[in-house]
């Protein structure tokens, strides 16, 4: 079974193009860079696929739960004549400034999402609030760098006590910038080896799995 | 003693009263308005400085918009200042998107910036639209436009729109600036700012901003205007340089996020309270 | 015709550098070498998360952020997703996936599956525990949070890219009173998990963590590889900060200046 083509075609497909696109990055030569840009093409229809792969796997879930009347399977109808009235809506009257998509994207879909998005200081202040204890030296530091940067955002504040904004910059941009910057490393090299490791089918677990 | 048992009972307070907090906080500057100067920092005077130089160059921008309506309250008064400054120039912009949902409301602020400033469709700007792919574009656009970009948003040729003549490739523009809430800034970064050596300029969210601070300090990143606070200090800088004439949206946002920042301080000092006297409590016991 | 560009030079020496460090490790851990790797508190809290949802009869909650299959961050997350799974399919622990991605999904489920083969019960997988949600990531984080309060999970790793909506999740997690575990890249959403969660990969935390989840030998050596080179950049780092130092201290200036025009040469490939 290892050896055969089918087995092996997809590990061989990975490998020329995964070394090709490391390659060409060192190439400027006319041949190797339109050959990227074919390449990097051909992933803008794939696109399409991906959307009709997410249209399908909404529908099949809550197909079968209202055929089944699973628990809830109420809510899977309003989910799906909502996807479908949507494409329609898109596919019929068009897209542009006042159809009826554009409206319903209007007036649902955006205040809904901006108000998942304003539940974040909600959730920021419960956290904060439960986070920002002194338990421990290392803990009042953070509580008090914490307090430092929340305090230079307001105005009054910043303008009227100058030290504020310049520890409150400081903090942002030594501290915080060093230890990003070494996370930033950290994850790059761990991209690295990743990434090396499934173009060079070290590690094929789940292209395994997934045949 | 009481007052003791009290204090403990901080240390475990409901949420749901810091959400009422929060909201008392959020809601009340808008009826009582309180107002309020965002000093311009150096990180925003550096933006300025950047945009400027960029647009002195006498070559077009690009401006990506990537925002959807989630963070349209925090996005939104940034991307007008920044438009108000580069149409305030009358430097040539091209502008596009990786985004479908900013397509919309990004054509409802030209269409506001056209007649604000009398511009010239195809002349003095262009929206390419949207681009799928996102990494694969940016990085494409480094040798070409028309590989990526057939037409435009209004269904035109690109090879029709004035603007375009002597656009070829990432090469031909002085500067890309990016409005995003996501992480294309990153990507713009890795895939064409590094590798076809391009000015680059980012506005972005607060929460998204203390990311892109260790590319500011490299240069990957010329310029960075990080949420509502650097879109309010940015609205302070053009109204005292003359590009605005009002202040905007940001300045009055201001006093919601002052208070609700205040309020949340407030929450940790009550926290901390309470946990001080819970851990007494259990010493003595 | 331009056949190379020279101003990547130091950009293509720094590559083989660490693709001959990858080959290196791959090489001694074929051998069989034994190397050893930091222990990763939430990788070794993970069996126990795992334990404590089959004790209380609640399932586990695993979301593998909102990267697409191209981000190597989700390849980990799956690898990772692939443990905790087997784990819970021995212990008769459902593992719930919602997905963000329509390209991750069907590798999710079939990541899922095969641990519950490999744990001996394939019967017991449900497809639609695995299921896609929705790619815009607001509407993800409902759907995610709804689940976590209805099915009332007992266990929620949260792997991957995560943006904003990485706090909704975690808080709600917290709220429900689940044990939580996340392991992320995404630099700016990690001290949110931090405040919210019980453990956390930080960055390459969570790559290393993949690498030691899987029982092959050659697949942890390569952590290695990373650890290597990062000894290398400290001491790039260490020799730019003494040219620094050394610049604008007078009796050493002129080594400085030599430390400083070879660091220099090297990044713009003028040694050449």
């Amino acid at each position: 079974m290892k050896d055969s083509i089918t087995y092996r075609l997809p590990f061989a497909v990975m490998l020329v193009l995964g070394v090709f696109m490391m390659v060409q990055y060192y190439i400027p030569a006319s041949p190797v860079v339109s050959a990227r840009d074919m390449l990097l093409q051909w992933k803008q229809p794939l696109n399409g696929f991906i959307i009709l792969l997410a249209i399908g796997g909404v529908a099949a879930v809550h197909v079968r739960k209202v055929w089944k009347q699973q628990k809830r399977w109420g809510y899977s109808v309003v989910t799906l004549v909502s996807m479908f009235a949507m494409i329609a809506a898109g596919m019929v009257g068009g897209m542009e400034e006042g159809s009826v998509f554009s409206d319903w994207f209007k007036y649902l879909i955006s205040p809904i999402e901006a108000t998942m998005f304003s539940l974040l200081a909600f959730f920021v202040a419960s956290a904060a609030f439960r986070a920002f204890r002194a338990r421990s030296t290392a803990a009042t530091i953070l509580l008090v760098s914490a307090a430092v940067v929340m305090l230079a955002l307001i105005p009054s504040v910043a303008n009227h006590i100058p030290i504020i904004a310049q520890l409150s910059d400081f903090i942002l941009k030594y501290p915080n910038t060093a230890a990003k910057r070494a996370i930033l490393i950290g994850i790059s090299l761990g991209a690295i080896s990743v990434a090396l490791k499934t173009i060079f089918g070290v590690d094929r677990t789940l292209l395994e799995r997934s045949r | 003693m009481k007052l003791s048992v009290a204090l403990q009972k901080l240390n475990a307070l409901d949420r749901r009263w810091i959400f009422i907090g929060v909201f008392v906080a959020v809601a009340v500057p808008f009826f009582i308005p309180v107002s309020f100067v965002a000093e311009p920092t150096p990180t925003t005077l550096t933006f300025d400085r950047a945009l400027g130089e960029a647009l002195n160059r006498n070559q077009p921008i690009v401006l990506d918009v990537d925002f959807g309506p989630q963070t349209m309250a925090e996005m939104e008064p940034l991307l007008q200042a920044v438009l108000h400054r580069v149409f305030q120039s009358k430097r040539p912009v091209i502008l596009l998107t990786f985004m479908t949902e900013s397509a919309a409301p990004l054509r409802t602020v030209l269409a506001r910036m056209e007649q604000t400033y009398q511009l010239r469709y195809g002349q003095d700007y262009v929206f390419l639209g949207y681009a799928s792919a996102y990494a694969y574009t940016m990085h494409g656009l480094g040798t070409s436009f028309g590989n990526y970009f057939h037409a435009d948003d209004r269904g035109t040729p690109i090879e029709k729109l004035p603007l375009m003549k002597n656009v070829h490739s990432l090469r031909d523009v002085s500067a890309v600036v990016n409005i995003a809430s996501n992480s294309f800034p990153k990507f713009w970064i890795q895939y064409a700012v590094t590798p076809f050596d391009i000015d680059f300029l980012a506005g972005t969210t607060a929460v998204q901003a203390a990311e892109y601070f260790p590319f500011l300090q490299t240069g990957q990143l010329k310029g960075l205007l990080g949420g509502g606070r650097a879109a309010a200090e940015y609205e302070t800088l053009l109204l005292r340089s003359g590009v605005l004439t009002r202040r905007g949206d940001a300045t009055r946002g201001l006093g919601s996020q002052s208070l609700a920042l205040l309020v949340i301080l407030a929450f940790i000092a009550i926290g901390n309270v309470g946990w001080l006297a819970a851990r007494r409590a259990g010493r003595t016991s | 015709m331009d056949w190379f560009d020279e101003s990547r030079l130091a950009h293509l020496l720094a590559l083989l550098g660490f693709a001959a460090a990858f080959f290196y490790f791959i090489w001694k851990g074929r051998r069989g070498t034994q190397l050893y790797i930091r222990p990763i508190d939430a990788l070794a809290r993970m069996d126990d998360a795992v334990g404590r949802a089959a004790e209380m009869g609640r399932p586990l909650l695993f979301a593998p952020g909102l990267g697409s299959l191209t981000d190597p961050v989700t390849v980990a997350a799956l690898a990772i997703l692939s443990r905790v799974a087997h784990n819970g399919a021995r212990l008769f622990t459902r593992t719930l996936v919602p997905n963000y991605e329509p390209l991750t999904w069907p590798v999710a489920q079939e990541v899922v599956r095969q641990s519950y083969l490999r744990a001996g019960h394939p019967d017991d997988f449900d497809p639609d525990d695995v299921v896609y949600l929705t790619s815009r990531n607001f509407t993800y984080a409902a759907a995610t949070a709804g689940m976590m309060m209805r099915e009332k999970t007992a266990t929620n790793f949260f792997v991957g890219h995560f943006y904003s909506e990485s706090l909704i999740l975690a808080e709600t997690g917290a709220a429900t009173g689940a044990l939580q575990i996340a392991g992320t890249d995404s630099v700016e959403q990690i001290p949110f998990f931090i405040t919210t969660c019980d453990a956390t990969m930080i960055g390459e935390e969570v790559f290393a963590a993949s690498a030691l989840v899987s029982d092959d030998p050659v697949s942890r050596s390569v952590v290695k590889a990373g650890d290597l080179c990062k000894v290398i950049i400290l001491g790039i780092i260490a020799a730019g900060l003494a040219a620094a130092i050394l610049l604008d201290w007078g009796p050493a200036g002129a080594l400085g200046q030599k430390l400083a025009g070879i660091l220099s040469a090297f990044r713009q490939g003028d040694w050449l």
